[in-house]
């Protein structure tokens, strides 16, 4: 039987298959890395590691495919592995008796695939805090480590100081000590929202991208150059409309100056400029500008046309512009294309099928809202009222049953 | 994905339907034929033997399982229900299955009865002898022929297979003419021949048969029952003059049906669910039967009507939606069949590609695309939706689900289900028509 289009659409999440034609960007970055760790090319930059620890465990759990589960990648039945796959999981197993150069291109395909567990815990072994300073890989390793414990257990009171360490000791011209003061900046941004404490580590930047010339390829440079002119933009506090076109004319030009030779270039070129728009249009939408914001979420959907969050970042903008015919479409889209933003796609439709006066149509975006999450107090709460507007008495009690139930198992 | 609650109570179908799953009582509203199969257990304890209309095929009882998600439900026979999930009724229907053979002849008739409507016809067939309908000594031998006989009726029905009525026939033949079950045989023979075989002779003839019963009920028959025998004898019967063309008699005869139950005595809350349940049977054929003279407003009156004493079965509602759209009421059908999918089997596909065919007339694209995928999330074999989805991907753009449906469709025709020409003709008829596939 043909599977669902999620697996389709991100077939490399499950088993390092070659992407669908129309696979979003996003699946681009296991499968990069992967065809970089068979040809030994340690030092490309691919995408960023974005997508969060639970995306394959939900992936796999929408597509109804659980054979697929498997809580470490040595867990997928042999039947089920790609030869990619299967030469990864050969290089884990052997994990010991490689060199840090392996370990950190194998590092990067277990965060790629969201192993962030199995990355936080055994990517060490064998390996000395010391050795940062003079050997890039193990720098390396050490960051993949601390970013995959960090992101597992989300505690965002403070920065971890090996991201610090890294940073200023780590070798220069090591993609490690690039990595972690782009990690600090956003950090610091987004998390301690101190954008004078990221200032100085973002204008960092381009001298320490200057010293990864002798390594890094000049493309992937520019792509790095792109990540910084989108931090800069961030920089600007009030409103500067002017400016956030600036940066972005800028962000054009360079990734014009690429050079696309393999279809991987094109594909890293587009992610870059994709990941640059989602960053100027929530920017444009910090700063009140619904209208500049939609129009780089529009080209980022252009961009990117099978990428669910490019949907539902410019969904979002059409409801808050009161256009819900739109919105709806586009979050059901999302919804259709699979994690991250299923449930809340699906609630969103809702929200906007409520404005529109069509709660047959609202109730069904609240019931497949239920079923990639059936905790949520706000879906249940939804059905129930739209169940009951609509007469369904038999749904309406159901609902406002679990309702009470969730409620007072929530207070013991 | 298995329900991720795994907890039983926040599954709206196990509330709705529960009596299906463990003959416990529905925890709020629920269509009336969800009721069935607790009649059929409160009358294992009684001389009284009347019961639901509307009984489920095996299909529903499947879908109903699968589309809860609640996958430890999911058995052939009751008594692989794990314990920890009986409630004491489906303890004592365990125990019973398995002493059947035990059992007087009178309870083991009354079980088969419980098993139907619970689903499992399967396990009717090989709890009741295939001998069985060669067996007939009295009544009660001949009901455990007539359950058995049902029971292969129904799965041979579903299975399109061929099939012939061998087993009614020899409840007719060994029975007297003052028999429910040779009465209940004639009307399945009567409709089968109607249906079916299209052998009007044979169907004249099992109708007189039928009507002998009903003619000669005797005056102390109890008047509940006298009146819900009449009613359906009149709904069978009016397969005669339907296939003669004689509608001037299908209308009177289908009205008698719809008085007889009507205005049968209601003086407890089973008889009232009982007449419910009936009525909107009746309804539902009284619907077909204004349809079939071309009468939209008088089918959409009855249908309606039916939806009003029912308004939690789907099926009605499907049927509701139906006469919605021939009505030209796009809009207003597609939300009916979007009522009937939330409310689950049976029909829970078909609500949701019938609402999506809808949503495409009505220009609401993405909407109809999300009915189509949700179709094809209850019945994955759906060909009809694969094909409307791989147009509306086409027209709306959406490469990723064309590659998808037309992948879908191409596993189709390798395993049968479509052949190239007719996935090619489908494709271009439903394109120049715009009507579903």
């Amino acid at each position: 039987m043909i599977k669902p289009l999620s697996f389709e659409l991100c077939r490399t999440f499950f088993d390092l298959a070659k992407p669908h034609p129309n696979a979003p960007l996003h699946v681009y970055e296991s499968d990069l890395y992967a065809d970089w760790m068979l040809r030994g090319e340690t030092d490309r930059i691919g995408t960023n590691m974005s997508m969060p620890p639970v995306y394959r465990k939900l992936l796999v759990a929408e597509s109804r495919l659980h054979m697929y589960e498997a809580p470490t990648p040595q867990d997928l039945p042999a039947h089920l592995r790609s030869e990619r796959w299967q030469a990864f999981v050969e290089h884990l197993e052997a994990w010991e008796t490689l060199d840090s150069k392996q370990r950190f291109a194998n590092a990067r395909i277990l965060l790629a695939l969201t192993y962030h567990k199995q990355a936080s815990g055994s990517l060490l072994a064998g390996l000395s805090e010391r050795d940062i300073a003079s050997d890039p890989y193990v720098a390396a390793l050490f960051y993949l480590n601390q970013f995959a414990a960090f992101i597992t257990c989300r505690r965002i009171d403070q920065i971890p100081e090996l991201f610090f360490r890294i940073a200023k000791d780590g070798p220069v011209g090591s993609l490690a000590r690039v990595q972690s003061r782009i990690t600090i900046s956003h950090l610091f941004l987004d998390y301690v929202r101190q954008s004078e404490l990221a200032e100085p580590w973002i204008l960092s930047l381009p001298e320490e991208f200057e010293a990864l010339s002798g390594t890094v390829p000049a493309n992937d440079r520019k792509r790095l150059l792109v990540r910084y002119h989108t931090l800069t933009a961030r920089l600007q506090e009030e409103q500067n409309t002017v400016r956030l076109l600036e940066s972005y004319q800028q962000v054009l030009d360079i990734l014009q100056s690429q050079t696309v030779q393999q279809p991987e270039d094109q594909i890293l070129r587009e992610e870059a400029k994709r990941r640059a728009l989602d960053q100027f249009s929530l920017q444009a939408r910090r700063s009140n500008d619904l209208e500049l914001a939609t129009r780089f979420a529009q080209e980022a959907l252009q961009v990117d046309p099978n990428e669910g969050k490019a949907h539902w970042l410019l969904a979002d903008l059409y409801y808050l512009q009161g256009n819900f015919r739109e919105a709806a479409m586009l979050y059901r889209r999302a919804a259709r294309l699979g994690p991250l933003a299923t449930s809340r796609s699906w609630f969103m439709a809702g929200q906007c099928h409520e404005q529109l006066r069509e709660a047959e149509v609202a109730l069904d975006c609240y019931q497949a809202a239920l079923e990639t999450d059936p905790e949520s107090p706000s879906v249940w709460e939804a059905l129930h009222r739209c169940a009951q507007h609509l007469g369904i008495v038999a749904l309406a009690d159901w609902a406002q049953s679990t309702l009470n139930s969730n409620t007072s198992s929530a207070k013991i | 994905m298995s329900h991720p609650l795994a907890h039983r109570d926040s599954v709206f179908l196990y509330s709705f339907r529960r009596p299906y799953f463990d003959l416990g009582a529905p925890a709020g509203a629920s269509s009336y034929n969800s009721y069935g199969p607790l009649l059929a257990y409160s009358m294992l304890d009684t001389d009284w033997s009347n019961g639901i209309e509307r009984i489920p095929g095996e299909g529903f009882r499947l879908n109903l399982l699968a589309e809860s998600g609640l996958t430890g439900y999911a058995k052939w026979k009751p008594q692989e229900l794990d314990e920890s999930l009986r409630t004491p009724s489906w303890q004592r229907l365990c125990e019973l299955t398995e002493q059947y053979h035990s059992l007087a002849l009178k309870q083991q008739a009354k079980v088969l009865r419980l098993l139907i409507c619970l689903g499992f016809y399967r396990l009717v067939l090989q709890l009741a002898p295939p001998e069985s309908s060669r067996q007939i000594v009295d009544e009660e031998t001949a009901q455990i022929a007539c359950h058995r006989a049902f029971a292969r009726y129904v799965l041979h029905m579903q299975k399109n297979v061929s099939y012939t009525p061998d087993d009614f026939q020899d409840v007719l033949k060994y029975t007297p003419s003052d028999s429910f079950s040779r009465h209940f045989a004639a009307k399945i023979l009567l409709i089968f021949a109607a249906k079916v075989s299209r052998n009007m002779q044979h169907a004249i003839n099992f109708r007189d048969v039928a009507h002998q019963y009903v003619e000669s009920l005797p005056s102390d028959f109890d008047t509940f029952s006298r009146h819900l025998v009449v009613s359906r004898f009149y709904r069978s019967a009016s397969f005669v003059p339907f296939l003669q063309g004689d509608m001037r008699t299908v209308e009177k005869e289908m009205a008698l049906a719809e008085e007889y139950a009507r205005n049968a005595p209601v003086d407890t809350e089973e008889k009232r669910i009982i007449v419910a349940d009936l009525l909107v049977s009746t309804l539902e054929s009284r619907m077909r039967e204004a349809m079939a003279v071309g009468d939209f407003e008088l089918a959409h009156a009855r249908i309606q009507k039916a939806a009003e004493i029912d308004p939690w079965d789907p099926k009605v509602l499907i049927e509701l939606g139906e006469i919605l759209y021939k009505r030209g009421n796009v809009i207003e059908a597609a939300r009916v069949y979007l009522k009937g999918a939330h409310l689950g089997p049976p029909g829970t596909s078909l609500a949701y590609f019938l609402a999506g065919f809808c949503y495409e007339r009505a220009g609401e694209m993405e909407l109809a695309i999300d009915c189509h995928l949700k179709a094809l999330r209850f019945d994955p074999s759906s060909v009809s939706a694969t094909l409307r989805l791989l147009q509306l991907a086409q027209k709306t753009g959406q490469l990723p689900l064309v590659r998808w449906a037309e992948q879908k469709a191409e596993f189709f025709v390798r395993v049968g289900y479509l052949t190239p020409g007719e996935w090619i003709s489908n494709v271009s008829i439903a394109t120049a028509s715009g009507g579903p596939v």
